[in-house]
């Protein structure tokens, strides 16, 4: 599984923000299988290998770089929502 | 927001209140300086309240703070003048006798006064320097301005609180116990004009109550649809947004009037992932949705940046995110605690009342580790929920959770949205302000949400 790519979330800085689309480059150019560019609220989604993260964070314009927190609601019949 | 008019019938008759004889300095509470609070009519014109201040109280010296660098006086010019105007509040500080204080009440009598009222100037305490008596002083004073506020605010305003039946509320043929607890049913706004985004599930399309309605969706799911497999869109949605009179039950939906923006960022296994939740923000957002509802989270007590920033971004662009506390308490034993995305700063976190108007069992207590954002700030009704569901799941049933408090939140927001005009932070600030009180704040924040009337 050391291949598998994990799906990680990206948030810019403010003063990258109307620069966002040259950050997802550079991203892609180190290792980020870019999927979405959010622009307003300043988010790049996509995958990538797992040791790649730290690379990811050194990017210009890059505030966080975190593994998605996957969300599961109960099942229909659970005691609450 | 409404403008603060007296009411006739006491402008009419009432002078302006002369300075109370407590104001005098030397009983530690007070400056011995003397607050005219003008009104809102006259705050536009600040030549007239500095020539009212001249001629009427003999005052000479009259400073105005927009005279200074940024408004910012500091404490000598005050003291160097014997008055301040502040055009932009509408008040002036004035260093006075109360004798001329009182010419000056007595004189601007008539209803055309531009004299809302005179009150002595207080000191402001840190709340822990204070003494129990100070503090019933100003709790005191504090609701006396309130009531004040009460009684020239008109409309948008909801100072009375529903009744607490004996055995709690309850379902009637008519109304959930949940739209009576939050005063909807007696509100005159029903979210005209305002967008509201409900992020879960889905929606069940061919559901009859959301027939004939403004509805736009859209799926952040790949492979799945908009259409509802689950039914915890659907319930959500019902709440937020449910018709006025839907046939054959009950009323449960607030926001009647608002236009529905469903997005799927949950799978119809109730699965989803923050890439696709970011993405609902953003759709919601760029929509010019001025509120989104999230029951959606996971018991991750730790500040995320992936919702911190993201979340704040849209609160400044003017949406407003409401999400679930969470379910992760067992109480009394475990209070658990406000898990992700509730716990981003710019979220308003919601926890969940039952009829009783008690926390309910599995709702999340303010977190201790993640500071402000991880705070619960407001509560709404969350046991016993009544609203749509699936047709194929029997059209509508009752659930329990923060998950069915937080569209509850969610559809009195986009009320006070039509209401005021209020987005952002300052409709957030209206939720909270208008709230419920009920203690526990840890548990409930501000307290239940009200609709304005």
């Amino acid at each position: 599984m050391s291949k598998a790519k994990s799906p990680v979330v990206v948030t810019v800085t403010d003063a990258a923000l109307n620069d966002i689309h040259a950050v997802a480059d550079r991203l892609a150019a180190a290792g980020l299988a870019v999927d979405r560019v959010l622009p307003v609220t300043g988010v790049i989604t996509g995958t990538c290998p797992a040791g790649k993260k730290a690379a990811l964070g050194a990017v210009d314009g890059v505030h966080a770089v975190e593994d998605d927190a996957q969300v599961q609601l109960p099942p229909p019949d659970a005691e609450s929502h | 927001m409404a403008k603060n008019k007296p009411k006739s019938d006491k402008s009419d008759t009432d002078p302006p209140d002369a300075p109370p004889p407590g104001g005098a300095a030397g009983d530690g509470l007070t400056t011995g300086r003397y607050i005219i609070i003008f009104k809102d009519e006259a705050v536009d014109d600040p030549a007239a309240a500095k020539a009212l201040l001249s001629d009427v109280a003999g005052i000479r010296e009259v400073g105005v703070a927009s005279d200074y660098a940024e408004s910012a006086v500091a404490a000598d010019d005050l003291a160097d003048a014997e008055a301040m105007y502040f055009p932009t509040l509408g008040i002036a500080v004035v260093s006075g006798e109360p004798t001329a204080l009182q010419a000056m009440s007595a004189s601007t009598a008539e209803a055309d006064s531009p004299i809302l009222a005179i009150e002595p100037e207080y000191l402001a305490f840190a709340r822990h320097a204070l003494g129990a008596s100070q503090l019933d002083y100003l709790r005191g004073y504090k609701s006396a301005v309130d009531h004040l506020i009460a009684q020239l605010t008109e409309g948008g305003d909801s100072a009375e609180l529903a009744e607490v039946p004996a055995a709690g509320f309850v379902d009637t043929p008519q109304f959930t116990w949940g739209l009576q607890a939050t005063r909807v049913t007696s509100s005159r706004f029903n979210g005209q004009g305002v967008k509201v985004a409900v992020l879960d599930t889905g929606l069940d399309l061919q559901h009859p109550d959301f027939q004939g309605r403004a509805v736009v969706s859209r799926s952040f799911i790949p492979g799945q649809a908009v259409q509802d497999g689950n039914g915890h869109g659907t319930h959500c949605i019902g709440t937020a947004c449910g018709p006025r009179q839907p046939a054959g039950v009950r009323r449960y939906g607030v926001a009647f009037g608002a236009s529905i923006f469903v997005g799927k960022v949950l799978s119809n296994q109730g699965s989803g992932s923050t890439a696709g939740i970011v993405a609902g923000i953003e759709w919601a957002v760029t929509s010019g949705c001025r509120v989104i509802s999230m029951s959606l989270g996971a018991d991750i007590d730790q500040k995320l940046q992936q919702y911190e920033v993201p979340i704040q971004r849209a609160l400044n662009a003017g949406s407003l995110v409401v999400a679930a506390a969470g379910n992760n308490a067992n109480r009394p034993a475990n209070p658990g605690f406000v898990g992700a995305p509730a716990n981003a700063d710019a979220a308003l976190a919601v926890a969940a009342l039952d009829g009783q108007l008690q926390v309910a069992r599995f709702s999340a207590r303010s977190s201790s580790i993640t500071g402000v954002g991880g705070r619960v700030n407001v509560a709404g009704p969350g046991v016993g929920v009544f609203s749509s569901l699936p047709v194929a799941r029997g059209r509508h049933g009752s659930l329990n959770g923060t998950s069915m408090a937080t569209p509850h939140v969610a559809g009195i927001a986009a009320l006070w949205c039509q209401a005021t005009g209020a987005i952002g932070a300052a409709l957030a600030n209206r939720l909270l302000q208008s709230a419920r009180p009920l203690g526990q704040t840890a548990d409930l924040g501000a307290g239940l949400v009200q609709a304005p009337q």
